[in-house]
């Protein structure tokens, strides 16, 4: 039986063609599967293909989110960097009105003070309004997000990201503003390490981050399961990528396609047969659908 | 005859029909090491309902086979974890979507708004100065009176409108210093004059203070003038 199954396999759509077509068996031909044994494996063989091809697209079903990424256009991540690419939003804590108020009350102390020399007011000149609008534009310019550093960005983004998260006004200690917070610096390392591949310090720290965040949110599902299963979605991560064991290693990178297409692991040649030949039956099972 | 009986965790739920996997784990003492050591086994399950979800913690019970390896089911739900957990990642989806959409709209909305501010501070300060000069034209102010939300001009008015938000944080330090200081003075006041602290503690609902220790006295007193202070902050403003 064993050895009419390996020939079988061997020669899959032949064996097809036959089972729909025998009915007469030519006894010069040592043909053995042609039986109702054989029918009955053949079924058998279909019935185990169909289940494997099955089993094989769960693993590799939609479900299963990148573990340091989280879903592809989370809005709570897209949302933030839109928030750092704002015109006019200002780094070190600034406010672009404060600076509107600023210019407009050295313009009226300069009156003022005209005022209070005593000078005639007919003869008083007010600053030329183009003038002050480039001091604007400077002041501005140089104050901008999109001009500071990334570590003035990263607090902006960490800022955002605690009151998203925070229970109450001013805190920053609670387990999903701790999850939210790393998973603003986990975006911000693993675009670092993707840009600086050779950095392998700084991908070290990135990995670490990820296994604290796991182990905060696993925290988080024992002590509030409610406001774990909210953090996770706005994270856009699944129970699965929490709870699952995880390493950030070369199987991951290649996987998921960290840096781009390249190959990180060369599987062996046994490996890859046994691929194409699940990708094989793949398509065998699904045209005969 | 009593049917077997077990308590375990789900642990695979929803890969087949009405068919659970149940995790029993039982202990069976070891007599080479002397210790017990915990055996796991898993059964099929059937769960004619599928009201299970993977976490739950059930209690199984014999019946007739009912495949080649199944011959349990589901007695009762001892803990349904899992169906709460199950519900909560439902709730969540559909919390987080609402959530989102309604984020995204405001980010929007403020965004449109910026865009359509172009209103200059500085221009509608050089119109009140010349019109505090002249004393004239009320009908142009009128509109910046109500952009600004001001009833009338003066020089405070405008000294308002330009003042910066570090001043006004400078003030605020002050205050609180001043604040801090009063109560520690208040504080020693009553630390010194026992009587004093008494009263003011009967006057706060503490019921016999003579008998409470110095240091815990003290951190209800400071407790108290907080409080005192945060309700007069609040009555100003």
């Amino acid at each position: 039986m064993l050895q009419i199954g390996r020939g079988l396999r061997a020669c899959g759509s032949y064996s097809q063609g036959i089972v729909a077509t025998s009915a007469v068996r030519l006894f010069s031909s040592t043909q053995g599967f042609q039986g109702p044994k054989a029918v009955k494996f053949l079924k058998a063989q279909k019935r185990r293909q169909k289940n494997e091809v099955k089993q094989a697209n769960l693993k590799t079903s939609s479900d299963m989110v990148d573990p340091v990424f989280g879903r592809n256009d989370t809005p709570f991540i897209v949302r933030i960097h839109a928030e750092l690419k704002e015109p006019n939003v200002l780094s070190h804590g600034y406010d672009s009105k404060e600076i509107d108020r600023f210019l407009a009350a050295v313009d009226a102390t300069e009156h003022e003070q005209a005022e209070l020399s005593g000078l005639n007011m007919e003869l008083f000149k007010t600053t030329d309004p183009k003038v002050v609008e480039t001091r604007r534009e400077v002041v501005l310019r140089i104050l901008n997000m999109r001009n500071a550093s990334n570590k003035e960005s990263m607090k902006m983004a960490l800022a955002l990201a605690r009151k998203e998260f925070q229970r109450f006004p001013g805190d920053t200690g609670s387990s999903e503003v701790q999850a939210a917070c790393m998973t603003v610096r986990i975006f911000n390392m693993a675009h670092h390490a993707q840009e600086h591949k050779k950095d392998f310090a700084n991908t070290r720290l990135l990995r670490i981050l990820v296994q604290k965040r796991q182990s905060i949110l696993r925290y988080l599902k024992r002590d509030d399961p409610q406001r774990y299963y909210w953090t996770i979605e706005k994270l856009g991560l699944t129970d699965a990528a929490v709870t699952e064991e995880f390493n950030m290693d070369r199987r991951y990178m290649q996987d998921y396609k960290f840096f781009g297409d390249k190959i990180l692991i060369r599987d062996s040649k046994k490996t890859i047969e046994a691929q194409r030949r699940n990708l094989r039956t793949q398509k065998m099972v699904e045209s005969a659908e | 005859m009593a049917r077997q009986n077990f308590i375990g965790m789900v642990i695979s739920q929803g890969k087949m029909m009405k068919t659970v996997k149940v995790r029993v784990e039982t202990k069976i003492f070891n007599k080479r090491i002397n210790k017990e050591l915990i055996h796991r086994k898993d059964y099929l399950v059937h769960d004619e309902a599928e009201i299970s979800r993977e976490g739950d913690l059930v209690r199984i019970e014999t019946t007739r086979p009912l495949s080649r390896r199944k011959f349990f089911a589901i007695a009762e739900i001892l803990k349904n974890k899992g169906q709460q957990f199950a519900r909560f990642e439902k709730e969540a989806k559909i919390d987080v979507a609402k959530e989102e959409a309604a984020k995204s709209e405001k980010f929007l909305h403020r965004r449109a708004q910026i865009e359509q501010e172009n209103t200059s501070l500085l221009q509608d300060i050089r119109k009140i100065q010349s019109c505090l000069n002249k004393s004239a034209s009320p009908e142009e102010l009128s509109e910046i009176k109500q952009r600004y939300g001001i009833t009338d001009f003066s020089k405070e008015a405008v000294k308002e409108l330009l003042k910066l938000n570090i001043s006004e944080l400078e003030s605020d330090l002050a205050k609180e210093r001043t604040a801090i200081d009063t109560i520690q003075t208040r504080l020693q006041q009553y630390v010194a004059d026992e009587a004093l602290a008494n009263e003011f503690l009967t006057a706060n609902g503490v019921q016999d203070p003579q008998s409470l220790k110095k240091n815990i006295k003290k951190n209800i007193l400071r407790k108290y003038l907080l409080q005192e202070h945060t309700a007069q902050a609040q009555q100003q403003i």
